[in-house]
């Protein structure tokens, strides 16, 4: 069992980790959190990008927002890369949301399938 | 709403778009008197008399994105249909109490949930705020305090993926461990 003492030896290791991301990241990865997406799924979604992140280095930063007023696409994840451009993906599972860090923030290709814009076709 | 725990973070992300700084999170389950209680207050901006009548209503939200807030209509709701209590408390500039009660063994009472992993999402959404966090479950209490965590982890942030990981799992460990605490409770109190 995990006890707060084991905490302290997670520090000087967590500090290295921690200056050697610092610096500016190319993408923000935002996810919606309103009542709207916690009732659609957002939460798994958000822990799956965040222990996404925890295993692998990934250029980028995972935060939250309210509601994005698109409430029957939640889960929504939003991307923006370091220009400000912003790719909107809807419905997102966990799965969806490991596949877009791994291709969307790894290799800086859209996973085109995701989007609101290809659902709305 | 599948269960407290969303609840839990749902309401608790009021406090967050409030402004609160420390959030006080209490979850107590009694089996002999067969109550279940959740109650979250913040230090927020709180509201003034109209909007706290309004609140709980669905057709009532200062969001801009639509016109319908449904996370206190849900949280009353709950109440309602479980035979229980809802209180809704605020003062503007000082802060806001929501809390519901209801009958634990009540067939539409909700499971409580992945608390751990809601806990998490408010340290990653805010690791500035003071999360203060009590689960007691009829004589066991498990108390999580990000207070003393950060005393802990000194410069390193909470929302470090690393850390809410390692922070999630720790809480999913004690939790459990009181959940059936709780129990073993239950049995010697009977005999
Ligand atoms: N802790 C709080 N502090 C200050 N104001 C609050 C608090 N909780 C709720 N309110 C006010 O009550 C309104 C209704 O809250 P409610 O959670 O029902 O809906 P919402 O947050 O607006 O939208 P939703 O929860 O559906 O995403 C909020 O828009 C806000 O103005
Ligand atoms: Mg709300």
């Amino acid at each position: 069992m995990k006890s707060l003492e084991d905490l302290k030896k997670m520090r000087e290791e967590a500090k290295k980790r921690v200056e050697l991301r610092e610096g500016g990241k190319d993408y923000r990865v935002v996810v919606g959190m309103a009542t709207c997406g916690i009732a659609a799924g957002a939460r798994p979604v958000l822990n799956a990008l965040v222990e996404e992140t925890a295993r692998g280095d990934y250029n980028c930063t995972i935060t939250q927002t309210g509601c994005i007023g698109m409430c029957t696409l939640e889960p929504i994840v939003e991307v923006y890369d370091k220009n400000g451009d912003k790719t909107t993906y809807c419905h997102v599972n966990p799965e969806k949301a490991v596949e877009i860090l791994r291709q969307h923030i790894k290799k800086g290709e859209i996973v085109t399938q995701y989007t609101v814009a290809a659902y709305q076709k | 709403m599948q269960d407290l725990a969303m609840m839990m973070l749902d309401i608790a992300n009021n406090s967050l778009r409030a402004g609160a700084k420390t959030i006080i999170i209490r979850l107590l389950e009694d089996e002999k008197k067969d109550r279940l209680g959740l109650s979250i207050e913040d230090d927020g901006c709180g509201m003034d008399e109209e909007t706290l009548q309004r609140a709980s209503d669905p057709f009532y939200t200062s969001r801009t994105t639509r016109k319908i807030g449904l996370g206190l209509a849900f949280f009353k709701g709950l109440s309602e249909q479980c035979e229980g209590n809802f209180t809704l408390r605020s003062k503007p500039g000082k802060g806001t109490l929501a809390a519901i009660e209801i009958r634990r063994s009540h067939w539409d009472a909700p499971p409580l949930g992945n608390i751990a992993e809601s806990l998490a999402a408010l340290i990653q959404a805010n690791p500035a705020v003071n999360l203060d966090f009590q689960y007691q479950k009829n004589e066991h209490d498990f108390v999580f305090q990000t207070e003393a965590v950060k005393q802990i982890l000194e410069d390193v942030p909470l929302n470090d993926p690393e850390i809410l990981l390692w922070l999630k799992e720790y809480i999913d460990q004690q939790m459990q461990s009181i959940e059936k605490e709780g129990e073993t409770y239950e049995i010697t109190g009977r005999s």
